[in-house]
């Protein structure tokens, strides 16, 4: 359990605590971050975003189990939700869970078809493996449903030297 | 106009023919390579004439695009600054009416290829533009495609007088289908409509439909639209997990990647 020095989120509403809890993340207070979503989590116990941005800290701190437990809860109650399984597919790599992981992104890419991060994480992966024109067919994908998107475009290039 | 009467000097391999079984508008198809001067082509009810400039000796074609579209096709011959050609077609229609369109397709002073010519820029990518029209009696059809550093456009236009319907297109592309930009416009009846549009990749950024614009002569602004096909974008990304998920998982269990380049996918 970590040592929260932020205050419970109080009368503030979920919303607010979260964006709190976000904003700490950025500034690399990651311990207080999964405090305050931990406080968040158990004020809220069925809204999935709370998981998921407990599981975004516990992955900062290098706590992968916490980090799995949470983003599995967070598909358990948001089972749609393409930001969950994109945030489970990278806690999955950390566990060197690979093909689930894979299968996640592909999951999140199905659920969220106009979010780029998926494509590129998936992209990413193949290009690791030696893939490089499924990395490519990939991005192909994105730039489909996201015509335009500059990552993906930045990617293909990068990628075709 | 195109004569109707028997086929003129030129190869034995021209070929015309019509299907006007499909609507108001006859099928054209006709293909003549190469042409030398003037053609003209008659099977079942149609007639296709080119007649191009003989500046050079480019190879020129005449060929149906779709049902409704027959293209002109003039390739520019190095050191030559300007040629143009037309292509005019009539076809007899099953209910007794005629239907005649004619295209002239001119080059740009500084050679670019004309109507569904395709250009060949860096990083495999290709432009392409077309201009086509149903009916028209008088139709002026180009495109261009230049290239710089980071910038790749082609732009399509249409100008017809009295046209049924004119649509112009543009294109950049790879072979891959990795970049995809395209956008059209279309304008039905009016005098005197032209249209044009631009896609292109500008800044490393890819500026297609959602900035083709048409406008026509009159003032008149219309804008073009993306199609974003999320189930083609998903099925493209399926095929690319089932085929490649066994080999990379094979992959990296054989030879695990450090955390940070785990985390550089998802960074």
């Amino acid at each position: 359990m970590s040592r929260p020095s932020t205050q419970a989120p109080g009368a503030a509403d979920a919303h607010d605590a979260l964006t709190e809890g976000l904003s700490l993340l950025e500034q690399g207070r990651f311990e207080e971050a999964k405090g305050l979503f931990q406080q968040v989590t158990g004020r809220w116990p069925t809204m999935s975003e709370g998981f998921l941005a407990l599981g975004l800290a516990c992955l900062e701190l290098g706590e992968d189990a916490g980090a799995e437990r949470a983003t599995a809860r967070a598909i358990e109650l948001a089972p749609t939700s393409g930001g969950a399984r994109y945030r489970r597919a990278e806690v999955l790599a950390r566990l060197g869970q690979f093909e689930a992981c894979v299968q996640a992104l592909g999951a999140a890419i199905e659920l969220s078809p106009g979010e780029a991060a998926p494509y590129l994480a998936l992209a990413r992966i193949f290009e690791t493996s030696g893939q490089t024109e499924r990395a490519l067919e990939v991005l192909s994908g994105g730039l489909t449903a996201l015509p335009g998107e500059p990552q993906l475009l930045e990617e293909v290039g990068r990628l075709r030297g | 106009m195109a004569s109707r009467g028997a086929t003129t000097a030129g190869p034995a391999e021209a070929t015309a023919k019509v299907s006007a079984a499909a609507g108001r508008f006859g099928t054209v198809e006709g293909s003549n390579k190469p042409w030398s001067t003037t053609r003209t082509v008659n099977a079942s009810g149609v007639s296709v004439k080119g007649d191009f400039s003989r500046e050079t000796n480019s190879p020129r074609e005449v060929k149906r695009i779709d049902n409704q579209l027959l293209e002109a096709r003039v390739t520019r011959a190095a050191g030559t600054s300007r040629q143009s050609g037309s292509v005019e077609l009539t076809a007899n229609l099953k209910d007794g009416l005629k239907s005649k369109a004619t295209y002239t397709n001119q080059f740009i002073a500084w050679g670019y290829k004309v109507v569904g010519q395709t250009r060949n820029l860096p990083l495999g990518l290709t432009a392409q533009g077309k201009a086509k029209t149903a009916v028209g009696t008088l139709v002026d059809a180009g495109v261009e495609a230049e290239l710089s550093r980071k910038s790749a456009y082609v732009r399509a236009g249409v100008n017809a007088f009295a046209g049924a319907r004119n649509i112009a297109e543009g294109s950049v592309s790879d072979s891959r289908g990795i970049f995809t930009a395209s956008g059209n416009v279309s304008v039905d009846g009016g005098v005197g409509v032209g249209a044009g549009i631009e896609a292109g990749l500008r800044e490393g950024k890819l500026t297609l439909g959602a900035n083709a614009a048409a406008k026509l002569k009159y003032g008149l602004e219309a804008g073009g639209r993306v199609e974003v096909d999320f189930v083609k974008a998903r099925a493209v990304v399926r095929e690319a997990v089932v085929q490649g998920l066994r080999g990379a998982v094979r992959q990296l269990q054989a030879q695990p990647p450090s955390r940070p380049a785990v985390q550089a996918w998802f960074r």
